[in-house]
């Protein structure tokens, strides 16, 4: 078993352990001073644009005390106030540019419940619904350009198009075309990606819009930029709604400035000189007040568990949505 | 005494386990004769039996010995596998080949077609009975020929696969291969058609390295594997499929219309009620009385139903639609054969039987379906009442009667037929099948209804043909 593997699977066990049934464990201790945070994942943010993270304590009937805020990093001590003791559980939360009251925000980052003194802290509950982790085997995504395949024949474009259905149903878990996801509390939303030179500063993010499962977690409808300048069908003014998540990038109907001089129709099966892919697939979960980023303007937000490389393969051919437990923020609590 | 009467029965169970587990001799005996049983496009399986073999010792016979024992001393790890992968009922690979690509093709429906609901049955059909002509065709040459298998007849030759406990002249593999391949490439002209001929090619080498056939087996299978091709895609290209129509829908208020979320203008083959059947004597021989129009009782009774389960449906019925929704429902009954086939370990012969007979009960299904479809033209439950919540899209084609119930009706009949033991499984399976179209809100009742009526008496005529084809 891989090192990613063995801790992915820590961190589902953990958190699905911390995450079940309410939040009545074993109170923090009634002399505690001081919340000690250790964060896996929790990037510094720019207060501007993304906001805050800010620590809370939550007591058995739910009510929350704010206890401080900070901006990232792996160790973080924060002083508890004195109504924060005896509380039940932590939250994290990222607080939205320019807030300024005393209740959470929707965007709830990490939750654990208080048992001796400590909490593990996790997204299970928090940015996701109940104690349902994120799911392991979603399913499938698959390089395919269907809606110019009308107009020109198949296969047509099929390198520059990205779409969320599985393309061989009988290779996933649920045995059908839809991928599943696990469903996200109010204040979050998954955002379907192509990166060029992931990892690289000079990395092209280009998203293909937001989307959520419907109740039953199924992946089936499309995504909300759907109708953007250059992404989801070839012609969003004229042609009919897909029913999956993901772009053609085939055409640009409303002459779109393309990031870094890409032009279409994009070739996502590129390759660097030395033969490596360029392009990876990423789905990503967003705070929901960037639904309404401007097209081009879309940026990645931290949460993001699935993420696997492009590759050659050719249309058709299904590629394996990969959850990465290290991409998802956790951490641990302890009260003192 | 006690002591022994406990490990007697402790052997028992040991016993018993390992009879339940151990692999069992296909009903290979039960085969012998089936180079008479009944073909689908020859007139029987002795119609092309191709000259006899080369005789043992024979300078032919000995050329074709040491080329195994040549091509055995140089196995590699890549030959090895090519020989592992081949060694499997001659059927399995390629069926596997054809679901896997009506998979491909069901997924960019609308825009690209070969693999509509009646399309995808119609392949099915296509390949399922060339390769069980050709298993049978090739089943008389090996009793009138009865040659023995090259390990059998010299000793120099491994046997790195089971033969069959058959005649190897001709080879069966090859046989289906060429079969195969040659109607895929017909019903799939946009693919690597290459592909196909060089699985073919690999298919008959790997059993001349196992040491299961001679060059002049194959060679003799392959000849066997085209003629019944091409007559299977002479067939093919007469059964009306590819008249190419364009078709006005009625004017009349309840007449179906383009349905959201594609609003596709043109419906999937309006004209396949004309095609050829199979089974039943044509596509508009048992056409369903006319379903109830808007405004009759039946009607609002079931639009209302299919209103309040837009309201309530629960997780578990969108699962049970979706997972009907995949794939054609006929490549659904397919792997359900494949499974069927491994659970009571049929032999090559009886196999291809079971899946020619099971594919051309569900092709005539469709078709017949089709037939009512456009000859009623009824509207869709979502143009009946926009506030409609589906699990789904509405298919691009009418209403009644539907083609899950259709099919999966007629498609269980035959499983019941050939698997007993399963039978109320699989006329369960039919109706979760015929269900998930009202779960989904693609269908009133009455639709599922007259489907099913109408595939059990496809899937009647489809086992009356079964009952007299000669198989045991």
């Amino acid at each position: 078993m891989t090192a990613t593997k063995t801790l992915a699977i820590a961190i589902l066990v953990g958190v699905w352990g911390g995450a079940c049934g309410s939040d009545a464990a074993a109170p923090a201790p009634p002399d505690a001073t001081s919340l000690s945070l250790t964060l896996n994942g929790l990037r510094a943010l720019d207060p501007a644009t993304e906001g805050t993270y800010e620590a809370w304590t939550a007591d058995g009937s739910g009510q929350f005390q704010a206890v401080g805020r900070f901006n990232g990093g792996s160790a973080v001590e924060l002083s508890l106030p004195q109504a924060a003791r005896g509380a039940r559980a932590v939250w994290v939360t990222v607080e939205p540019p320019g807030d300024a009251d005393d209740t959470p925000s929707a965007q709830r980052l990490l939750r654990g419940v208080i048992n001796d003194a400590r909490a593990e802290l996790s997204v299970v509950g928090a940015v996701t619904q109940g104690a349902s982790p994120l799911r392991e085997h979603p399913g499938q995504f698959t390089m395919f350009s269907p809606s110019d395949n009308a107009l020109n024949g198949y296969p047509s474009h099929e390198e520059a198009g990205i779409w969320l259905f599985n393309m061989q149903p009988r290779q996933t878990e649920q045995g059908d075309m839809w991928v599943r996801l696990t469903q996200l509390e109010p204040g979050w939303t998954y955002e379907g990606w192509m990166v060029r030179d992931i990892g690289q500063a000079n990395a092209i993010w280009l998203s293909y819009g937001k989307f959520l499962p419907d109740y039953t977690g199924a992946v089936n409808s499309r995504d909300d930029t759907g109708w953007g300048p250059y992404s989801g069908v070839i012609d969003f003014r004229t042609d009919g709604e897909e029913e999956f998540p993901g772009d053609d990038w085939i055409s640009n109907p409303m002459g779109y400035a393309l990031p870094n001089g890409l032009s279409l129709p994009l070739n996502l099966r590129e390759t660097t000189s030395s033969g490596t892919p360029r392009w990876t697939h990423v789905i990503t979960i967003e705070p929901v007040w960037n639904r309404g980023e401007s097209i081009g303007s879309e940026r990645p937000f931290l949460i993001r568990p699935y993420m696997d490389s492009f590759g050659e393969a050719g249309p058709g051919i299904p590629r394996t949505i990969t959850l990465h437990a290290e991409n998802v923020p956790s951490g641990r609590a302890e009260l003192r | 005494m006690k002591c022994l009467g406990w490990r007697s029965a402790i052997a028992l169970c040991i016993v018993a386990l390992a009879c339940a587990e151990s692999p069992v001799e296909p009903r290979v005996a039960a085969e012998r004769d089936a180079g008479q049983w009944r073909t689908w496009v020859l007139p029987n399986g002795s119609a092309i039996r191709p000259p006899a073999p080369p005789v043992d010792a024979s300078p032919q016979a000995m050329q074709d010995i040491e080329e195994i024992i040549r091509l055995q001393s140089a196995r590699t790890a890549a030959t090895d596998s090519l020989v592992r992968y081949w060694d499997a009922p001659p059927t399995a690979r390629w069926h596997t080949t054809t679901l896997d690509l009506l998979e491909f093709y069901w997924a960019l429906l609308p825009d690209v077609r070969p693999a509509t609901p009646v399309r995808s049955a119609r392949i099915l059909a296509l390949v399922n009975t060339a390769m069980y002509d050709a298993l049978v065709a090739t089943w008389d040459a090996k009793y009138a020929y009865m040659r023995r298998a090259p390990s059998a007849a010299d000793t120099r030759v491994r046997a790195l696969v089971d033969a069959g406990g058959v005649p190897s002249y001709p080879s069966e593999h090859a046989a289906v291969a060429a079969a195969a391949a040659a109607v895929l490439s017909y019903a799939f002209p946009f693919e690597d058609t290459l592909r196909f001929h060089r699985l073919e090619r690999d298919a008959g080498d790997a059993r001349v390295i196992g040491g299961a056939a001679y060059r002049s087996d194959v060679d003799a299978g392959y000849a066997i594997g085209r003629e019944v091709a091409a007559r299977v895609i002479a067939r093919a290209k007469a059964d009306g499929s590819a008249a190419s129509v364009t078709v006005t829908p009625p004017t009349t208020s309840w007449a179906w219309r383009p349905t959201p979320p594609k609003w596709v203008k043109d419906p999937f083959d309006p004209t396949a009620g004309s095609w050829r059947t199979w089974v039943i004597s044509s596509g508009d021989a048992l056409r369903p009385v006319p379903p109830p129009l808007p405004g009759s009782a039946r009607f609002t009774t079931d639009l209302n139903e299919l209103l309040q389960i837009g309201k309530t449906r629960t997780t578990a019925q969108a699962d049970t639609v979706r997972y009907w929704a995949t794939d054609a429902p006929s490549s659904r009954w397919e792997v359900f054969m494949d499974d069927e086939i491994a659970r009571h370990r049929l032999g090559p012969l009886h196999a291809a039987r079971a899946m020619a007979l099971a594919s051309t009960a569900m092709a005539d299904a469709l078709i017949a379906c089709w037939d009512a479809k456009f000859y009623f033209w009824l509207e869709r439950p979502i143009s009946a009442d926009t506030a409609l919540k589906t699990a789904i899209s509405t298919p691009p084609f009418p209403s009644y009667p539907s083609g899950h119930s259709t099919q999966s009706a007629a498609a269980a009949e035959v499983f019941a037929y050939l698997f007993p033991d399963r039978a109320a499984y699989y006329r369960q399976k039919a109706d979760e099948a015929s269900s998930s179209r009202v779960l989904a809100g693609i269908h009133y009742r009455f639709d599922i209804e007259a489907g099913e009526e109408l595939g059990r008496k496809i899937g009647a005529a489809a086992v009356e043909r079964a009952r007299s084809d000669g198989a045991r």
